[in-house]
């Protein structure tokens, strides 16, 4: 082959290969989606989508100086109806200058609404698009719609979808395997599937003459949805439920537990190492499940008159501690058992892992062996520190109890 | 077949060009006529203003002729210890006649010089032109010539372009000697051999290949001769070009011959099994061969201690990474790929490029452009102008450009960073393949995106893989991978444990010195 | 051209990781559910007899490939069949390997660029390494190439660690048996099993006696490192989630998150694979050209490269237009005909023959 032709086929291929960079999309083109919500249409069989879209204009940093120093909130919720999330995106787009981007996405939220009418049906999406992860924090809005809460900002984080992800990652939760767990969940016959939820609250509490900034509403972490194995909704659990769910789970991070004693005062101990196991022992034909906590920490808030010095207020204070948290948590486990009736704890899962033959047998109708079962729980908890005084600095020498 | 006709007549005009040069230095013999000689000369030397010519009469009788070009010539020597006594001279006793003349000259020139007979005018012509005095005497058909150089040449000096903390300071100059003389300072031994060459029709250039024998493998002395001897030219005016003559493959982007100014260095190398070449008049000496790990390594490396080299060798790999590759990632992950950058930094670099006009991969080159214009505008300004300009280049370009809104932020720290990564590498005729590739690349990332970047490091590679130079494949000792040699690529291990020479380059003599020699 | 035994076990490692990772996986954890850890522990066995017989085979002529020793041994007919066996299945591999790659890069990289711009820029990077260097060429690349991926599967192994829940391990051996188990080793083992390539590769060492130390211990870092990964699928997703994921790998190393900063990390992964993938596939283009150029006693392999490329294309193109046509091809051709018989068969028969014969002509030096 003569050189000139070869130039020419290589000029020939570069022609082609320039003429257009089929990917490339200006960060300016796309619609930085941070947050999904999901919510019921008007119609029947219709469902609503809503995202919070960052206005990246209205984020500069302090210094630059350059014009748009804009007084603009830095995100806007937008929202479409469809059949399925893929239509509604597509009339959505239609509004949008930009093309919307979800590789960024690390909130979903779920109207309530939406959550009782089923989610098996609707978010396949999150799995099947290679833009999205399975690395989603997932969270059911209690008594409103996703859009309500795509709409609330937040003081420190800007923009805001990614403040209740922190939240929950503060308060000590799953932080975002929320979803895995939820997959796994649909996937397994031994557990339910469950979602935080979050509802919309004022900032401050109690203040009903508040007006302009202080009548602010912000999301907060409000408990537990409890979902059937049809992923609907079927209930609620508080925020004390949900440290006790998480702790049987083996997965909470930070719990504080506050004990009061018959004098009107009383104790808090901080949990630092907490572990919660489920173990199963199977008699004849009957299972018995043992849930065993344990948890080491510090004492941060002792309010009585207990020299905590001493090694015998310690273990006494120990005792309270482990009584009243096991009595909480098997409150906690029985109002499950008998007001859902659905194994969200996994015990059905414990017992799979350790007696799988028998697992076999059961595991159809596993929910009503829930209902029924016996479980009994342990509780172990150290104290390890207790902070920069022994006993309490305001109580006189003399009302000190050894 | 057009190509490999027209070939063939270029070479022959040249051939022939090589032909037509003064006929009469084909004139082969002195004559004993010395008016003959005289005329001849006067006629090759023909406007040639810098020729001297003298005609000496010794002892009132013999007519001799002095011959010397201004310039070349140590006029102070010539005078003193030739001329004075030459004129003055008495005939000596016990010497009679014209014939002893020219050993009488002999045994006088002798004492300061070594001298040459020659008989063909050919050659008296050649070594009056290398700085040599040529004496002819009147009845005798030879001349005499004696090297005196006296000529004007720098002094030796600190090597601009490669500047050490510790280590020596002398670099090589201009003048052959001085180089030849610099080595053999350092070497004090007859396995030192300096062969040398002569290329170069009109220039006659000498060339001096340096290797220490037994270490250099014969087939490297033999590649490297035959290289050198192959070439015809009409002038060879540098390292730099018979760099281009000799090398492995001229098209590709990355050095295959290196070049120094440090004698340290070629020494080092040269006790590695790789040949030096020195050209007279460049004061840069080619090491051959050469290999993708010598480009990162400096002289320096060798003079602090190991554990300081080793990291540093290792920030200058991660730099000579980040210079090829910064920009061409940063379009490719914020026009193709933003999820891999984390979510706050996205939204302060969203932030940053609302407004610019430019698309990326527009603006990176753009960018990239300016700064090498900045650069190339930089070096050929006086020293006292030179970092005002820079100053003057980076605030106005990067600070103005950015307030109005024609560039991002991020792209000017970008390219800055690039740039500042690039001046890390020590040897610069390698910094300036990375400046092209760099483009390349760019190029592909904006296609591509991060796809684009690993086609691109797969060819670099490839190319980088498949290169030889003088025998040995580029990418040694990596690739072909000899875990022994690798002591010496990315870290440096301490002196006592580099007692092997490397063994893709040692030819009998492999082991430097004996193990064991770490203070106990 | 020549490969030192390092460039043999840098080759090795390099080419299996990639490919093996990726596409096995999920078939492994449908049929043995969480018990594909044993699988994968067979077929690393599996691979390394496979490729111990492969080069004890190639050692008994050591200076000739497969091609032509398969003629010495069987005779002029069977070995001319059984070398085009070899040269069908490295034809296939090699567009059914280009399909599935312009595929992935397609839905992971680069959505909307046609898919035959991805095929070409593959397919000229192959030729300029076929070209450049041949052998050794791709032996020298991955030996820059192999530490890199290394490097990169220890870091996102380290990375994934604060994701592994332990007991998702549980319950061992209960809810599959033997045959699932085995019936999901055969995915991996026959990836693994690519090392059958030695047949060819031994023919072109400097020094081939230490090519069956090098080879094993080239599939035995591969195995291992791909039993660790593909066992952290199971230890973050459960058996239940990952048998329904396309590209269970892909979704670990996404879920990948260090301190909120180090995240989305799919993407520096599929870069990795694609350098592995282009050691596997410069390998068969190689060899298929060579092998080619061997059958048909064609002097200079070079000129067959565009022929490898070409065909290479319209295979790529033809795999690349469905959806489906990957699997199909692992479930009706590679597993059945490419396992059995390239791969453990063939190899089983050369040796033993040839080994025969070799006895038989050296006690009867006069037969020649």
């Amino acid at each position: 082959m003569s050189k000139g032709s070869i130039v020419s086929v290589i000029l020939c291929i570069q022609i082609i290969i320039t003429t257009g960079c089929w990917d490339s999309m200006e960060l300016n083109d796309r619609a930085l989606w941070l947050a999904t919500g999901w919510d019921i249409g008007e119609k029947e069989d219709e469902i609503q989508i809503c995202g919070q879209i960052v206005l990246p204009s209205n984020m500069q940093s302090q210094s630059g100086g350059s014009g748009g120093g804009g007084k603009g909130e830095s995100f806007i919720a937008v929202s479409a109806k469809g059949k399925n999330v893929q239509e509604a995106l597509e009339n959505q787009q239609g509004m949008l200058s930009r093309e919307a981007y979800f590789g960024h996405r690390r909130v979903t939220f779920y109207g309530e609404e939406f959550a009782r009418h089923g989610l098996k049906k609707e978010i396949d999406i999150n799995s099947r698009s290679p833009n999205v992860g399975i690395r989603t924090d997932v969270f059911v809005v209690k008594g409103d719609t996703a859009l309500n809460a795509m709409n609330q900002s937040n003081p420190f984080e800007n923009p805001p979808a990614i403040a209740a992800l922190k939240a929950h990652r503060q308060a000590g939760g799953r932080g975002d395997r929320v979803y895995l767990d939820l997959l796994m969940a649909a996937n397994s016959e031994g557990i339910r599937p469950t979602i935080p939820t979050v509802e919309i609250g004022f900032i401050q509490k109690g203040n009903k003459e508040a007006k302009g900034e202080a009548k602010k509403t912000i999301l907060k972490l409000a408990g537990l949805a409890v979902f059937g194995p049809d992923l609907k909704l079927a209930g609620f659990l508080n925020m004390d439920e949900n440290r006790d769910y998480l702790w049987v789970r083996g997965d909470l991070q930070k719990k504080s537990i506050t004990v009061s004693f018959d004098d009107e005062s009383n104790t808090s101990l901080v949990l630092s190492k907490i572990k919660g196991k489920i173990i199963p022992k199977m008699e004849g034909n009957q299972i018995t499940f043992t849930v065993k906590l344990s948890g080491e920490g510090g004492i941060t808030e002792n309010n009585n008159n207990l020299d905590i010095n001493m090694r015998e207020n310690v273990r006494t204070l120990e005792k309270s501690l482990e009584k009243q948290t096991k009595e909480r948590v098997l409150a906690t486990i029985h109002k499950v058992q008998k007001e859902f009736g659905l194994d969200i704890f996994g015990f059905g899962e414990s017992v799979h892992k350790k007696y799988p033959h028998k697992w076999k047998k059961v595991k159809t109708d596993w929910d009503h062996y829930f209902a029924e079962a016996n479980i009994s729980v342990n509780v172990d908890l150290k104290i390890r520190q207790i902070g920069m005084t022994g006993p309490s600095l305001l109580y006189k020498e003399s009302e000190i109890k050894e | 077949m057009r190509d490999f006709r027209k070939r063939k007549t270029l070479q022959d005009l040249f051939n022939k060009k090589i032909e037509t040069l003064p006929s009469e230095m084909n004139m082969n013999m002195i004559s004993s006529n010395l008016s003959e000689t005289e005329q001849q000369l006067k006629k090759l030397f023909e406007n040639c203003s810098d020729f001297v010519i003298r005609p000496i009469y010794v002892m009132d009788k013999v007519k001799i002729l002095l011959l010397y070009i201004d310039g070349l010539i140590d006029t102070n020597m010539l005078d003193e210890v030739f001329l004075k006594p030459m004129l003055f001279e008495r005939k000596p006793q016990g010497l009679e006649g014209v014939s002893s003349l020219g050993q009488v000259i002999e045994q006088k020139l002798i004492a300061i010089t070594q001298v040459q007979n020659v008989s063909k005018l050919s050659e008296l012509v050649d070594g009056i032109l290398k700085a040599n005095i040529g004496v002819v005497i009147d009845g005798e058909a030879k001349a005499m010539l004696a090297g005196l150089p006296g000529f004007e040449k720098r002094s030796i000096e600190e090597p601009s372009t490669e500047v050490t903390i510790r280590g020596p300071k002398e670099g090589f100059t201009e003048s052959l000697s001085t180089n030849r003389t610099l080595l053999r300072r350092r070497i004090r031994s007859t396995k030192l051999k300096l062969e040398s060459f002569t290329i170069g029709e009109l220039s006659k250039t000498d060339v001096v290949m340096a290797y220490i024998e037994g270490i250099a493998t014969d087939s490297l002395l033999k590649e490297v001769r035959s290289r050198i001897e192959r070439i015809k030219l009409d002038a060879l005016m540098g390292s730099e070009m018979l760099e281009e003559f000799i090398e492995d493959v001229p098209y590709s982007p990355f050095p295959q011959i290196q070049n120094t100014e440090r004698p340290d260095i070629v020494i080092a190398n040269l006790l590695e099994g790789r040949v030096g070449i020195i050209v007279d008049n460049t004061p840069f000496v080619l090491v051959v061969p050469m290999t993708f790990w010598s480009g990162l390594q400096a002289a320096d490396d060798y003079y602090e201690r190991f554990i300081y080299t080793t990291f540093i060798r290792f920030i200058r790999f991660t730099l000579f990474n980040i210079s090829l590759f910064l920009p061409s990632l940063y379009v490719a992950l914020s026009t193709f790929h933003p999820k891999l950058i984390p979510t706050s930094l996205l939204f302060s670099v969203a932030a940053a490029r609302e407004g610019v006009p430019f698309p990326a991969i527009i603006e990176a080159l753009m960018m990239e452009f300016v700064f090498e214009g900045l650069r190339e505008a930089g070096v050929r300004l006086p020293k006292a102008i030179g970092s005002a300009v820079s100053i003057v280049g980076a605030l106005v370009i990067g600070q103005a450009a950015v307030q109005a809104g024609i560039v991002s932020a991020p792209m000017v720290i970008v390219v800055a960073t690039t740039g500042i990564a690039s001046f890390s590498i020590p040897r610069y005729n390698f910094g300036t393949s990375i400046r092209v590739i760099r483009f390349i690349m760019l190029l592909l990332a904006g296609i591509f995106g991060l796809y684009g970047i690993v086609l691109g490091f797969i060819a670099l590679h490839i190319h980088l893989v498949c290169l030889r130079s003088f025998g040995i494949p580029y990418f040694s000792p990596v690739a072909p991978q000899i875990p022994a040699d690798l002591k010496d690529v990315v870290v440096r291990m301490p002196r006592w444990t580099l007692n092997k020479r490397p063994t893709f380059l040692a030819g009998k003599d492999k082991i430097r010195f004996p193990k064991g020699q770490k203070r106990k | 051209m020549k490969i030192t035994g390092l460039q043999i076990y840098w080759i090795m490692f390099a080419m299996l990781v990639g490919n093996t990772l990726l596409i096995t996986v999920t078939p492994a954890i449908k049929y043995a559910k969480q018990d594909m850890w044993i699988s994968y522990l067979i077929a690393g066995l599996g691979g390394i007899l496979m490729v111990f017989l492969a080069t004890k085979t190639a050692l008994l002529y050591p200076k000739h490939t497969l091609i032509e020793y398969s003629k010495f041994i069987f005779g002029k007919w069977i070995g001319i069949l059984s070398a085009i066996l070899y040269l069908v299945y490295w034809y296939t591999v090699i567009g059914n390997i280009l399909g599935e790659f312009t595929e992935f890069v397609n839905i992971i990289l680069l959505p909307n660029t046609p898919q035959w711009i991805l095929l070409l820029t593959i397919l000229l990077l192959l030729v300029y390494i076929a070209y450049m260097g041949g052998i050794e060429g791709v032996g020298r690349c991955s030996e820059v190439f192999g530490p890199i991926i290394f490097m990169s599967c220890i870091l996102l192994i380290a990375f994934t660690i604060p994701n592994l829940q332990w007991d998702h391990i549980l319950p061992v051996y209960a809810d599959s048996g033997l045959y699932l188990i085995l019936r999901g080793s055969l995915y991996p083992l026959s990836f693994l099993g690519e090392s059958v390539l030695m047949l060819m590769l031994l023919s072109f060492m400097d020094q081939p006696d230490q090519g069956t130390r090098r080879a094993v211990w080239g599939v035995l870092s591969a195995a291992v490192l791909i039993n660790l990964s593909a066992v952290s699928v199971i230890f973050v997703f459960g058996s239940g989630v990952s048998s329904k994921l396309k590209y269970p790998i892909v979704e670990t190393i996404r879920y990948i998150n260090v301190m909120n900063f180090i995240q989305n990390l799919e993407i520096v992964a599929v870069l990795i694979w694609i350098l592995s993938l282009f050691i596997k596939l410069s390998l068969y283009f190689v060899l298929t050209a060579y092998g080619t150029a061997q059958l048909f006693h064609i002097r200079d392999w070079r000129k067959l490269i565009w022929v490898v490329a070409v065909i290479s294309f319209l295979l790529a193109m033809f795999f690349s237009g469905s959806a489906t046509y990957g699997m199909e091809y692992i479930e009706y051709y590679w597993l059945p005909v490419v396992l059995t018989l390239n791969m453990a068969v063939i190899p089983l028969l050369l040796w033993i023959v040839g080994s025969l014969r070799k006895k038989k002509q050296a006690s009867n030096p006069s037969n020649g």
